[in-house]
């Protein structure tokens, strides 16, 4: 049994579940809206975190489940994490030397000081002359101050991800070896694109999108993609709308397959109508 | 591909590792208390021991002398010293008779049939031994220290003296030895 929240700008997701041979099971689910307030603000090249709506948050949730939480997995807010792929002919095999290799190579990606921002790096794929790698930065103040207010309340912030990564966590299996994903959120939305059967652009947008527009932003990412690989030519793409709105999927849906999240979900209460929201918390659930 | 981009600074692992780390420095030092405690435990134990034996001696060291002194008032010194004497004499004699049964019986075993034994001498005190003998084939005397070398009890045995003597138009070679040994 696992917690997840997920942050956003304005409500706080709570889920908690577990997932067995690769299907979930929801056992609890809260929102919380933070009244008056964001619980991030962004203050120059510092992301900070409003403290009073994220407590109260994390105390209400403790009161409504009546038990003490002791760990948290956190799926981070949109947009607030850069993306790049690279590729390298090796990366050091010391961890220090690796780290600053890293930076390095993410310097010129990241519009904000190396000193400003939490760097991690996964490897997609290696040969003998090329190693991909799959490159994320994210504010350190935001980092650091979620984790000192939860260590400071007993809470153990075991696993800190974007939203985006969560999400390609939960389709593992229904990934497109060519083709892109198009995650609509209610002020957000991402688009990854694969190409070989690794994720090639990764993009997380946090604006409010007039849906007539999506369409139109899809084919300009599309095209955007053809542009930087010539050689990618698939017409496949795949969608998943938090909100699952009709209008969407009558547009939509002429070009794009929606990705179908219950057949992963164990025993949904029919009640349940806005368990899209929490998808990506689900992505964290091991 | 399951994609582990990680910002959390807490290690799980790294965590776990070092939880184990100190348990099992614990379980050490526990291990370590409880043997310190044990031995602390047995060196008392060995100590009130010690002191009773220490005790015990005493009281039978006073009891010696106490039966000394008794002694002394019903005999004389010379009394004493004769009776020593005689002790001495009758234990001698005793472990000789064990040791020359002992030994004969061996020697009896270990003896071939083409030695001839002249005389034994055996010495309880100075725990050695004086064979002399005869044979044909002087090649025997070599066979024979080696089967008296095998008993457990015998060692260094050696010639001390061989002489040959031709008999019967001296057709016949007669080897005389002499072999010396100790036992233990």
């Amino acid at each position: 049994m696992q917690n997840v929240i997920i942050i956003d700008k304005e409500n706080i997701y709570f889920l908690r579940g577990e997932k067995k041979q690769s299907l979930y099971s929801i056992l609890a689910l809260h929102t919380l809206k933070c009244q008056d307030a964001h619980i991030y603000s962004r203050e120059g090249n510092e992301l900070i975190l409003s403290e009073d709506c994220f407590g109260a948050a994390i105390k209400l949730f403790q009161k409504k489940l009546g038990i003490t939480l002791n760990e948290f997995k956190i799926v981070l807010p949109h947009a607030i994490t850069w993306f790049s792929l690279l590729d390298v002919e090796e990366i050091p095999k010391e961890q220090n030397e690796a780290e600053e290799f890293i930076i390095w190579k993410a310097q010129k990606i990241i519009p904000i000081s190396p000193e400003q921002v939490i760097i991690r790096h996964q490897i997609l794929s290696k040969n003998k002359t090329n190693t991909k790698l799959l490159i994320t930065a994210t504010f350190r103040s935001f980092i650091k101050s979620i984790e000192t207010y939860l260590k400071k309340i007993g809470i153990l912030p075991t696993f800190i991800t974007p939203p985006t990564i969560a999400f390609l966590n939960i389709f593992e299996n229904s990934l497109p070896v060519e083709g892109i994903i198009c995650w609509l959120r209610e002020t957000a939305y991402s688009m990854i694109c694969f190409h070989e059967g690794i994720p090639v652009v990764i993009r997380e947008v946090d604006r409010e999108i007039n849906l007539n527009r999506i369409e139109g932003e899809l084919y300009s990412f599309a095209q955007s993609i053809k542009d930087s690989y010539p050689e990618y030519n698939s017409e496949t793409v795949l969608y998943f709308d938090e909100l699952q709105r009709n209008e969407l999927k009558t547009t939509f849906g002429l070009i794009a397959k929606e990705l179908d999240y219950k057949k992963l979900v164990q025993k949904i209460d029919s009640n349940i109508v806005d368990l899209p929201m929490y998808i990506s918390a689900l992505g964290l659930l091991e | 591909m399951k994609y582990r981009i990680n910002f959390a600074t807490y290690d799980r692992e790294k965590v776990l590792r070092a939880r184990k780390i100190k348990l099992l420095l614990f379980a050490c030092i526990f291990v370590l208390f409880i043997t310190f405690i044990m031995g602390l435990k047995r060196t008392t134990e060995t100590n009130t021991e010690l002191n009773n034996v220490k005790k015990r001696k005493e009281e039978l060291i006073e009891k010696k002398e106490r039966l000394l002194t008794e002694r002394r008032k019903l005999l004389s010194d010379t009394e004493v010293q004769l009776l020593d004497a005689k002790l001495s004499f009758y234990t001698n004699t005793f472990l000789n008779r064990l040791y020359v049964s002992s030994y004969l019986n061996y020697l009896e075993d270990k003896t071939p049939s083409n030695i001839f034994l002249k005389s034994v001498d055996f010495d309880a005190n100075r725990k050695s031994f004086i064979i002399t003998g005869e044979c044909l084939n002087p090649e025997a005397v070599a066979n024979y220290i080696t089967s008296l070398q095998s008993v457990n009890f015998i060692k260094k045995v050696q010639i001390t003296k061989q002489t040959f003597q031709r008999l019967g138009e001296k057709k016949l070679l007669v080897s005389e030895f002499e072999l010396r040994g100790d036992v233990f």
